[in-house]
């Protein structure tokens, strides 16, 4: 009885929260042999932790030396990473404008105006669109990602996440003021400084396009790749319809943002223009809402099921 | 050919037979070897040799010492039999006659 509770106590020893935490970096089946045998002879947290950390590693440098987890890299992490990040700037720059108009600006004797309560009506569901949008183009992403590398994952995951944080540091800022000084350059855009105000302040100028990257770029695209891997054990028809909707919300990506990336020239931007005039799926940018909506209601109602 | 930490696992899970699984066969390569085997190389080395048909691999039951963790049960195969003798006849052949003393006494002079 003793020697049992003994034994009870190195495992719990044994089971700390870290090393359950590194074990989660490895296939079901092997976390299971591998915690297994480490509890089993008796190792310590620290060099478990240590062993568990190092079969992951080598697990994912053997996965690299294929070309298919460098291609992810190539074509989706990286261009999401900067597209996201400039997405994001242009996101916190354009309704920063509209919260200091608000926030900075609020006068009693302004609440009694009618025209303020119009402009008011009219701004919120601008913003809220421009939010919305960013949270779910972000959450397609990371959806993506889940979906195409469910074996490099956890690296996936780290490195959108550093993707992420570079491109919103340092490459985005960079292809923002390239952006504006060609309009500049062309004078057939709005005097850069006429937002100097609303830059003046800390607020809008420093934190508020960091918490805008947080909250609507890297949490939805996290959520995305967890909600992707998820969706690899669905029925293959739903698999199938999820795919689908994030193909068409990342062409909507590109066709709805498509002044970011061919502004310099004004017969490509007009050609996509064009065909921006065709789009019939702008709702389907919002499935993420509904997905997250129906996967919450499936939680608590066991006939909605996806799975096989 | 396979390597040599290749033919220390497999011999390893011949010798162990029946119990022949990643803590036992550890424990006997660390106690064979003197040195330590980390799992890392253990079970990708257990993996290559079952993607080269040397091995066969299944999930055994849980048991209380483990926390009721499974093992991963290690069986060798007709193909991993021969690979082993090969290199084991290989390494026999290429020995025989070599003196370690001698050679060791010639390093130093």
């Amino acid at each position: 009885m003793a020697n049992q509770s003994r034994n009870a106590q190195v495992v719990t020893g044994f089971c700390s929260r870290p090393v359950e935490l590194a074990a989660q970096l490895l296939d079901p089946g092997e976390r299971e042999a591998v915690v297994g045998d480490l509890r089993e002879l008796g190792v310590s947290p620290g060099r478990a932790l240590g062993e568990i950390l190092g079969l992951a590693a080598r697990r994912q440098a053997a996965l690299w030396a294929d070309c298919r987890p460098w291609l992810i890299l190539l074509v989706v992490i990286l261009p999401f990473s900067l597209l996201l990040s400039v997405m994001a700037r242009f996101a916190a720059g354009e309704s920063s404008v509209e919260l200091w108009l608000y926030a900075n600006n609020l006068d009693v004797a302004l609440l009694g105006n009618y025209g303020f309560w119009y402009e008011l009506a009219h701004s919120v569901p601008i913003v809220l669109a421009i939010f919305l949008k960013l949270f779910c183009w972000s959450f397609t992403a990371g959806f993506v990602l889940g979906l195409i590398g469910s074996r490099t994952a956890p690296l996936n995951r780290g490195l959108l996440v550093l993707g992420l944080v570079l491109g919103f540091s340092m490459a985005a800022p960079a292809y923002v003021a390239f952006y504006w000084r060609f309009f500049e350059r062309t004078s057939s855009g709005l005097p850069a400084a006429m937002n100097d105000p609303v830059s003046a302040v800390w607020f809008y100028r420093s934190l508020f396009p960091v918490l805008v990257q947080i909250a609507f770029v890297i949490i939805p695209s996290l959520v995305g790749i967890h909600s992707g891997q998820m969706a690899r054990a669905f029925a293959k028809a739903w698999r199938v319809v999820f795919r689908a909707l994030a193909f068409i919300a990342i062409a909507e990506l590109l066709w709805q943002n498509s002044f970011l990336w061919v502004f310099w020239s004004l017969n490509l931007a007009g050609k996509v223009g064009g065909l921006r005039q065709l789009n019939m799926f702008a709702l389907v940018v919002y499935w993420p809402l509904l997905y997250l909506l129906v996967m919450s209601m499936a939680r608590r109602i066991p006939a909605i099921a996806f799975t096989k | 050919m396979i390597g040599e930490f290749e033919y220390l696992i497999l011999a390893a899970a011949a010798k162990l037979g029946d119990e022949a699984y990643g803590a036992a066969i550890r424990t006997e390569v660390e106690q064979a070897t003197g040195e330590r085997c980390s799992i890392g190389a253990l079970y990708t080395t257990l993996d290559r040799l079952e993607g080269k048909g040397f091995i066969k691999t299944r999930m055994g039951d849980p048991t209380p010492q483990r926390g009721g963790r499974s093992k991963r049960m290690v069986r060798i195969t007709a193909a991993g039999i021969e690979a082993a003798s090969e290199f084991y006849a290989a390494i026999a052949k290429l020995s025989r006659g070599v003196t370690w003393q001698t050679n060791r006494e010639t390093l130093r002079s």
